[in-house]
């Protein structure tokens, strides 16, 4: 039975006295002076007949609220402020009211720990992806920006488009360079590079190495005045002016030399000359788009290839021009029709001379680069992914501030009774979410330190982590950017809400459109959007690898070695040298080809004899031994291979691929088998064998006709068929020979599907990079959930208990809980399917030869988002539903 | 009932005649005013003391305590010398107004 209140005046006056006690705007003489008001009034009242209580009740009705009064107050407060000159003083002690909302901030952080768990991972790791995504988007930017004149610095490129063709090339021909200088004296400077394809055998006294594919360069002596390759010994002016003459990086020169200085040191070039080491360069950095080891002068090609440098027609050249700054490179680039008429005649009039600038080139790749760069395509794709990803990470926060804002329904009434205002109550939710995303921040920042080195190696580059201003600033940005939007959201709705409401408990029902309830379902929606648009790319990233390595070669590539040969003795034996390989045991065929599949081929011209020479195609050609087809298990689909007995085979025959048979004209294989072809306009040869089309380059390239020629006398590449059993022994067997007949040369080889592999690192880091931020897109999408399952579960604990108390099964909780969010993610993917139809389509547009896209990409990726969905909610869900009601009902 | 407006341009000459005849605290303003008006002015001590605070700091009244027989002390206020200028000031301002008015609807000198 409970008391009846007694009123006591004195209670009464000290309760509302209470309300003014944190308010600057009251003094106490002028609490007093109103106190003193109100006992005249009830004094007045009572003598009157009143009872204290009604007297009182009335007048404190009389004087108006809290919030009236204060008004007026604040108005005389400001007035004296500003006459005072006291204003700034007050700004300082409201910034002083900071240390307050810290406080309470984290108070609450500490409070509620699990959410702010949440909250802190999902940003830290959300952050985390976008830090690492922004140093390798900027990595991928500063491409060749370290040389300092990289502005004025352009390639000289021919661009093959016609009507059949599709072709920018990055190589010209050794006399475009000289051409461009000699007719436009603006030109500042032109240097010209030929890597050397061929590993080159290096020896300085008994140290002997093959150079990398690409590492020996051969280029003019004023590369120096262009490129700022810096010598840290020898005189760049000089350094290659003088034939065999050789500059060698810095890690070359600890290679060989180790401690010794190497400049005036003789080392022997491919068994065959000797070249004095002129100086010493710097390595090139990574984020060049091109390395090479070693450098000489073109003075240094073969004879036979100098021979070759009068040509227009010969393509092995990368030419650089240094132009003045601000050119109109436009209008130069109009005038190279008629340079290249005056110079080469009328053979070369459908090519086109442009321009393209030096730091566009990593990622804006033409046909035969040096070495394979990376597109603005992936450049864009992550930018994109990571913006998607803090979206993510940002919506896990709105929907659990909104969600917790009931459980803080008390404070903030507390406050708004106390006299906050609500100005004061969203600076003070918008400063806590800021406080969280700082926490996020930094920990984000750290996370990255550590994990760098790793992904580093994952996307093959070397990322570094350098407090730059431009950084410092970005994360500055970051923080605020979303802090505030986060923050923004819970802060403007939570403080909207009336007192009284707030006590009694936030309505969270989704009767109204703009209840929180249905914002955190849209956001759900939105970010399982993402991920399974996210998931479906992923998917087909790694099909389309998959594709490339294993799919549809044409050849088989497994269990071959490739063993290059540039030794005299070796070729001049290849007779003797192949007799005593196959006599290894485990070595099953033994074949040679002048191109290693996969690195393409030389052109050349070619049409039916019976058509005119308007009507001949461009052909790629290479040479093969007898064996090359069988080594390599290339189908011959009609006619006949080379053969030792047929002696003519060697100069008047020749095997197409079906592309070829079909890009000349026939309609079939076997319609061409007997018929002649026209090489060059000149030589006759008839055609004995089809092939099936195999990829001779990579899956970047379309199909392109290919003509086979027999040589006898071996070629560049020898390739070895093995047992899969035992392969270590093989390998030492084929060694043991070759050393034998080829001493002087050391045997390097690889697994020719190694190699295929290696042409598609750029997809492959894309793959890898895709596949993890996908996965991190999940994993902060699935925090969210859990922070929301475990929230409702929070508020339907009572529900739970009273249905299994009525007699609800553990399975009809689990589904009464997990059908809503299987719902959102049922929606998601209704959004997301499209979305990720047209993105995957126009990524696969970028390859001739792509995977099927197919249904079952995207029931795949439905189904995982829909089963991780679950299996974050399931935790909470099986819990509650596995709960003893009566716990559940003795809450409160 | 007198309008909110027009209470609120008359409040600082009300406030300012009451106190004309000697020192009044906050209560006996408002007993006086409401003597004075009956239930045609609402009171409001949330607006009173505001002004009461205002006039003092512009220099129109002063403000002392005084100890009291019936409980804690009063705070009185009291015209000072620009306060009376003000009221006088005030004095003319309104009974213009109010002359303006009496013609205006005197219907012997109606304006057409």
């Amino acid at each position: 039975m409970e008391n009846p209140v007694v009123f006591n005046l004195e209670t009464a006056i000290a309760t509302w006295r209470h309300q003014f006690k944190h308010s600057r705007l009251f003094q106490k003489s002028d609490v007093d002076e109103l106190e003193r008001a109100i006992r005249d009034q009830v004094e007045f009242l009572v003598e009157r007949g009143s009872s204290e209580e009604d007297a009182f009740r009335k007048t404190i009705s009389e004087l108006g609220s809290y919030d009236e009064t204060e008004s007026e107050y604040r108005k005389v407060f400001w007035e004296k402020l500003r006459d005072n000159r006291g204003v700034a003083r007050e700004l300082i002690w409201n910034l002083s009211m900071l240390k307050n909302y810290l406080k309470v901030s984290i108070r609450s952080l500490v409070k509620h720990r699990a959410y702010s768990f949440i909250n802190i991972l999902g940003l830290t790791v959300g952050v985390a992806c976008c830090l690492v995504i922004y140093l390798f988007v900027l990595h991928e930017l500063s491409y060749d920006r370290f040389h300092e004149q990289a502005d004025n610095i352009y390639r000289l490129t021919v661009d093959w488009t016609s009507q059949t063709s599709d072709f920018k090339n990055a190589l010209s021909s050794a006399p475009m360079g000289p051409a461009v200088q000699s007719d436009f004296p603006d030109v500042l400077g032109m240097v010209r590079f030929k890597p050397e394809e061929k590993k080159v055998l290096v020896r300085y006294e008994d140290k002997r190495f093959y150079t990398d594919h690409n590492r020996f360069m051969y280029a003019d002596p004023s590369v120096f005045s262009i490129f700022s390759f810096r010598l840290i010994g020898g005189d760049p002016t000089s350094a290659l002016a003088e034939p065999n003459t050789i500059v060698l990086t810095e890690s070359m020169a600890r290679k060989y030399f180790d401690e010794e200085d190497p400049v005036g040191k003789i080392v022997q070039i491919d068994e065959r000359a000797d070249f004095l080491v002129t100086g010493v360069m710097e390595d090139v950095p990574p984020n060049a788009h091109f390395h090479f080891d070693f450098l000489t002068s073109l003075e240094n090609l073969s004879e036979e290839e100098k021979a070759s440098m009068e040509s227009w027609g010969w393509n092995p050249f990368f030419t650089f021009l240094l132009l003045p700054s601000e050119y109109d490179v436009a209008r130069l680039e109009a005038q190279f029709p008629e340079m290249l008429a005056k110079h080469a005649g009328d053979n070369y009039s459908d090519w086109r001379l442009e321009l393209q600038p030096l730091t566009d080139i990593h990622l804006n790749q033409y046909g035969n680069e040096i070495e394979a760069g990376s597109s603005t395509l992936y450049v864009y794709l992550l930018a994109a992914i990571a913006v998607l990803i803090l979206v993510i990470a940002c919506f896990n926060f709105i929907n659990l501030s909104t969600a917790r804002s009931s459980t803080r329904a008390r404070e903030i009434s507390m406050r708004k009774v106390a006299g906050a205002r609500r100005g004061q109550l969203i600076v003070q939710f918008i400063g806590e979410s800021v406080l969280l995303s700082l926490v996020g921040m930094v920990l984000s920042v750290l996370l990255v330190l550590a994990i760098l080195p790793t992904v580093g190696q994952l996307v093959g580059q070397e990322l570094s982590l350098d407090f730059t201003w431009g950084l410092v600033a970005l994360l500055i940005v970051l923080i605020v950017i979303i802090g505030v939007t986060a923050g923004a959201y819970p802060a403007l709705v939570m403080s909207r809400f009336n007192p009284v409401a707030l006590v009694k408990g936030l309505r969270d029902d989704s009767s109204s459109g703009r209840s929180p309830k249905r914002l955190r379902g849209a956001l759900v929606i939105f970010q399982f959007t993402i991920s399974i648009v996210l998931i479906a790319g992923t998917l087909i990233v790694f099909r389309q690898l998959n594709f490339m390595h294993t799919k549809a070669l044409g050849l088989e590539p497994e269990q071959v070695v490739v063993v290059p040969v540039q030794s005299e003795s070796a070729l001049q034996q290849v007779d003797a040298l192949k007799s005593e390989l196959l006599r290894v045991p485990g070595v099953n065929n033994v074949g040679f080809s002048s191109r290693k599949p996969g690195m393409g081929a030389w052109g050349t011209g070619m049409r039916q004899e019976s058509q005119s020479a308007d009507d001949g195609i461009g052909i790629k050609y290479m040479f093969i031994d007898h064996d090359y087809l069988a080594t390599l298990d290339i189908e011959l689909i009609a006619g006949r291979n080379f053969s030792k007995e047929q002696l003519t085979d060697e100069d008047e025959s020749v095997i197409l691929n079906e592309q070829g048979v079909h890009d000349l004209g026939w309609s079939s294989p076997q319609e061409a088998i007997g018929e002649y072809v026209v090489v060059r306009s000149s030589s006759r040869i008839q055609i004995i064998g089809v092939v099936g089309n195999f990829h001779f380059q990579t899956f970047r390239t379309e199909m392109q006709p290919l003509s086979l020629f027999l040589t006898s006398s071996g070629a560049d590449y020898m390739f070895l068929k093995i047992s899969a059993a035992d392969v270590e022994s093989t390998l030492a067997g084929v060694t043991e020979v070759w050393n034998q007949i080829s001493p002087e040369w050391p045997m390097i080889y690889s697994f020719l599907d190694q190699d295929y592999q290696n042409l598609y690192t750029s997809e492959e880091r894309f793959g890898n990079l895709f596949g993890i931020f996908t996965l991190l897109a999940l994993f902060i999408a699935c925090l969210g959930l859990f922070g929301l399952a475990t929230f409702s579960v929070e508020r339907r604990t009572k529900e739970i208990g009273i249905r299994k108390a009525i007699g609800a099964s553990s399975r009809e909780i689990l589904v009464l809980l997990s059908k809503e969010i299987a719902i959102l993610v049922v929606v998601a993917n209704v959004i997301a399917w499209p979305i990720a139809y047209f993105a995957v389509q126009s990524w696969l547009q970028s390859y001739p030869f792509r995977t099927p896209v197919t249904i079952w990409v995207f029931v795949i990726a439905s189904f995982a988002a829909l089963l991780i969905a679950w299996l974050s909610i399931s935790y909470q869900a099986l819990r509650a539903s596995r709960a003893n009601p009566v716990e559940a009902l003795r809450y409160e | 009932m007198l309008s909110k407006p027009l209470i609120g341009a008359a409040l600082k000459p009300l406030v300012l005649s009451l106190l004309a005849n000697g020192p009044k605290y906050g209560f006996q303003i408002t007993y006086n005013a409401r003597i004075l008006a009956g239930d045609q002015v609402s009171w409001s001590n949330s607006k009173l003391y505001p002004l009461l605070h205002r006039l003092e700091h512009d220099g129109l009244v002063e403000s002392f305590w005084r100890p009291s027989t019936s409980g804690p002390d009063r705070k009185y206020y009291q015209l000072t010398t620009a306060g009376s200028k003000a009221l006088s000031a005030a004095k003319h301002e309104w009974k213009t107004m109010n002359a303006i008015f009496a013609k205006l609807w005197d219907p012997d000198l109606a304006i057409t």
